[in-house]
């Protein structure tokens, strides 16, 4: 019995020996960091600034732009409209896109197939580097005018279509002509009665959105 | 297999799925961190119609073809009909033609039906004269004729339909209007 009592009490010393141990690292160790601190700070406050992404679009006149509506389209015709595209913020742009979102007619969205042969709605986006002289349509800056995007079917238009200039610097722009055209039809119209599966009459309602990202994120040492 | 064992299969499914959709979440937020900038605009487009029909002289258009029974063609051998632009543009032709049958019995042969426009003015329809120019078009039994007469929208040509038909049983004839997209005005590039 005598011999139990002796291990209880050894391992109980065990015990107190790391208890006070912890409690002196406690105490003493704060004051130990604390005499290695130092600090310093600037005397004004850096600014920091975040930049803006903002691309905006508005008519040039006398072109009314995308606010009135194009009417009567006939086979081959084609209407062109005139805006500005302008980056506005002052971030770099890049990935420059237009998607044009359509709705109505189903024949003006998207070209038959198999025996079906309408056309639909072609778009074709054009920019010159100097104001249009749109009175005849023309570029008039020496390089001539750029085609940004191919003419295409309204359908696939659904997706974002790039511009093959697709960068836009900040505060830069792009001066655009934006052609709408009702391709070749064969279509007979019999005393008075539209065929079937015809572009006549039709009409269509088109959102257009250009889109751009901001440019990659920058690293400067200075 | 264990209960133990699968708890802890369990366990590691939910740990899995937890990752997984941590990993999305934050490839999204990585993606939309991204800033763009967007300009919408609306617009609307309507195509254009084009056609014509043939009525009796100065009734209103309306679609199908027009039938005409010739009674006492000895008498009255003319028939006096408009063809009405239905079209939402001008055209500078359009295609006729005409179906001709007896409608009694006998075997005599079809009538000819000749055709006269009668330009810038009206058909007189109890004299049979025009207030204008008259412009032979041409006749035919079958078949079709080319009419190159410009018609704006909604206007109208005056036509004198005839026949040398002088004997035999009845007749009727059907005539029909056809215009294709080469037979409406020339293509137009606006710029506005």
């Amino acid at each position: 019995m005598h011999g139990a009592m002796h291990r209880t009490l050894a391992s109980w010393r065990g015990i107190a020996i790391a208890f006070i141990g912890g409690v002196l690292l406690l105490v003493t160790g704060p004051s130990v960091f604390a005499a290695l601190n130092a600090q310093t700070s600037n005397t004004s406050p850096q600014g920091v600034n975040t930049g803006t992404l903002e691309l905006t679009m508005s008519n040039t006149k006398p072109s009314a732009g995308f606010s009135t509506s194009i009417d009567n389209l006939a086979p081959n015709d084609s209407v062109n409209r005139y805006i500005d595209l302008t980056n506005s913020g002052s971030i770099d742009s890049r990935g420059l896109t237009l998607a044009i979102a359509s709705t109505g007619t189903a024949s003006l969205i998207t070209d038959g197939s198999d025996r079906i042969t309408t056309r639909a709605l072609r778009v074709t986006v054009t920019s010159c580097v100097a104001e249009w002289e749109q009175e005849k349509g023309i570029c008039s800056d020496k390089e001539g005018a750029v085609t940004q995007i191919k003419s295409a079917p309204l359908s696939d238009f659904a997706k974002p279509q790039a511009f093959a200039d697709s960068i836009l610097a900040a505060a830069a722009g792009l001066h655009l002509q934006i052609q709408t055209e009702l391709p070749d039809q064969v279509e007979m119209t019999t005393n008075g009665r539209l065929p079937e599966n015809t572009v006549q009459k039709g009409s269509v309602d088109l959102t257009y959105t250009f889109a751009e990202t901001q440019r990659t994120g920058l690293s400067t040492n200075s | 297999m264990s209960t133990d064992r699968v708890w802890l299969m369990i366990v590691r499914l939910v740990l899995f799925i937890e990752v997984a959709v941590v990993t999305v979440a934050l490839s999204v937020g990585v993606a939309l961190a991204m800033s763009h900038g967007t300009a919408t605009a609306v617009q609307e487009v309507e195509s254009a119609t084009w056609g014509s029909v043939f009525v009796l002289q100065g009734q209103n258009a309306t679609s199908g073809a027009l039938i005409i029974d010739w009674t006492n063609v000895k008498k009255n051998p003319y028939k006096f009909i408009d063809l009405v632009n239905t079209s939402s543009v001008a055209l500078v032709g359009q295609t006729i033609s005409t179906s001709t049958v007896r409608n009694g019995s006998g075997n005599q042969p079809l009538p000819i039906i000749a055709f006269s426009i009668c330009r810038g003015g009206v058909w007189d329809s109890v004299t049979g004269l025009c207030s204008g120019t008259v412009i032979d078009l041409g006749a035919g039994m079958k078949g079709t004729l080319q009419v190159t007469e410009p018609v704006p929208v909604g206007g109208t040509l005056a036509i004198r339909a005839s026949t040398t038909a002088v004997a035999g049983s009845p007749f009727s004839t059907t005539f029909t209007s056809a215009v294709t997209r080469t037979q409406i005005r020339p293509a137009t590039v606006v710029n506005q």
